[in-house]
């Protein structure tokens, strides 16, 4: 895995309100409540599948993307 | 963090494709008029309604100008980079800004207070011409943008969104997340991430772990309406 490879979901601690529905739903259990608000624990394991923001209440979780033509566009 | 350098500020309004015809003295005025202000991504350059803030040229980084709704849903007017200005509306009418600014990269601007542009503008006509003609620009893509909002479709502007990020992608790149779309797109993150699902089950796009791939650019296009 490159370093490109390693970004993850960024979490707006200020929004996580510790429900923790992101914890049971990560299919990697990446992610783990640490002082009432939740954390990437495992970022190595993270896959980006984003079903961690898709579920999200409060809209604490986001992914970022690079957008670009695929080569044979 | 502000600061004053005239030879940088000199520069900096080279820079600006508008600018390239100003006279020598209007350039100088220019340029000895405006203060360096560097603000890291994410912070607010100035808000919508708060009193004219002055004309801001872009640096480095990337500005972002937005408007929020009461139930503080964002619609992104437009993303400026380096070599573009922002902010002549409350320049010229000495109003309040009509629009909200932040910084979407950490940014470097230099700034000319409104009364002193004001009096810059009455005093040299070719900076007058300059304005007008970044005004005339920012209409036709105002324009654009309630065509888009009013006769497109989501899914349009979303594949318009995605091919204009991607044709842009060597110049400035952007991580953009689905928040971020969605608020430039005019709806909400859900029917963003909704809409991507289908281009993908369509073939149009593909994710890359960060990466969103654009794989079939001529049915994107038809998408667009464009």
């Amino acid at each position: 895995m490159t370093g490109a490879d390693l970004r993850t979901p960024a979490i707006d601690e200020e929004l996580c309100t510790g429900c923790g529905d992101c914890i049971a739903v990560c299919p990697e259990h990446a992610l783990a409540l640490k002082d009432e608000r939740v954390t990437l624990l495992h970022p190595e394991d993270c896959q980006y599948c984003g079903d961690c923001e898709e579920l999200c209440p409060a809209g604490a979780i986001s992914r970022t993307f690079d957008i670009v033509f695929s080569s044979d566009a | 963090m502000s600061a004053k350098s005239p030879d940088r500020a000199r520069e900096v309004v080279l820079s600006v494709p508008y600018f390239a015809h100003l006279d020598t003295s209007a350039m100088e005025a220019v340029a000895s008029s405006a203060i360096r202000r560097d603000y890291a991504k994410g912070a607010v350059v100035f808000l919508e309604g708060d009193p004219c803030a002055g004309l801001h040229v872009i640096e480095k980084g990337r500005v972002k100008l937005y408007k929020v709704s009461v139930e503080g849903r964002e619609q992104v007017v437009k993303l400026l980079g380096p070599g573009e200005f922002f902010n002549e509306v409350a320049v010229l009418d000495g109003g309040p800004n009509p629009i909200s600014a932040m910084a979407a990269l950490d940014a470097t601007l230099w700034v000319v207070g409104c009364a002193a542009m004001r009096h810059l503008v009455s005093s040299h006509p070719s900076l007058a011409t300059a304005i007008i003609e970044n005004l005339a620009a920012s209409s036709r893509e105002l324009l654009s943008l309630v065509e888009d909002l009013s006769l497109r479709t989501v899914s349009a502007r979303l594949a318009k969104l995605l091919l204009a990020r991607a044709e842009t992608a060597g110049e400035a790149p952007l991580r953009t997340s689905q928040q971020e779309m969605a608020a430039q797109v005019g709806t909400v993150r859900e029917m963003v991430g909704r809409v991507l699902r289908t281009f993908e089950d369509e073939g149009l796009i593909r994710f890359d772990r960060h990466r969103i791939l654009i794989l079939d650019r001529e049915g994107l296009e038809k998408e667009a309406m464009i």
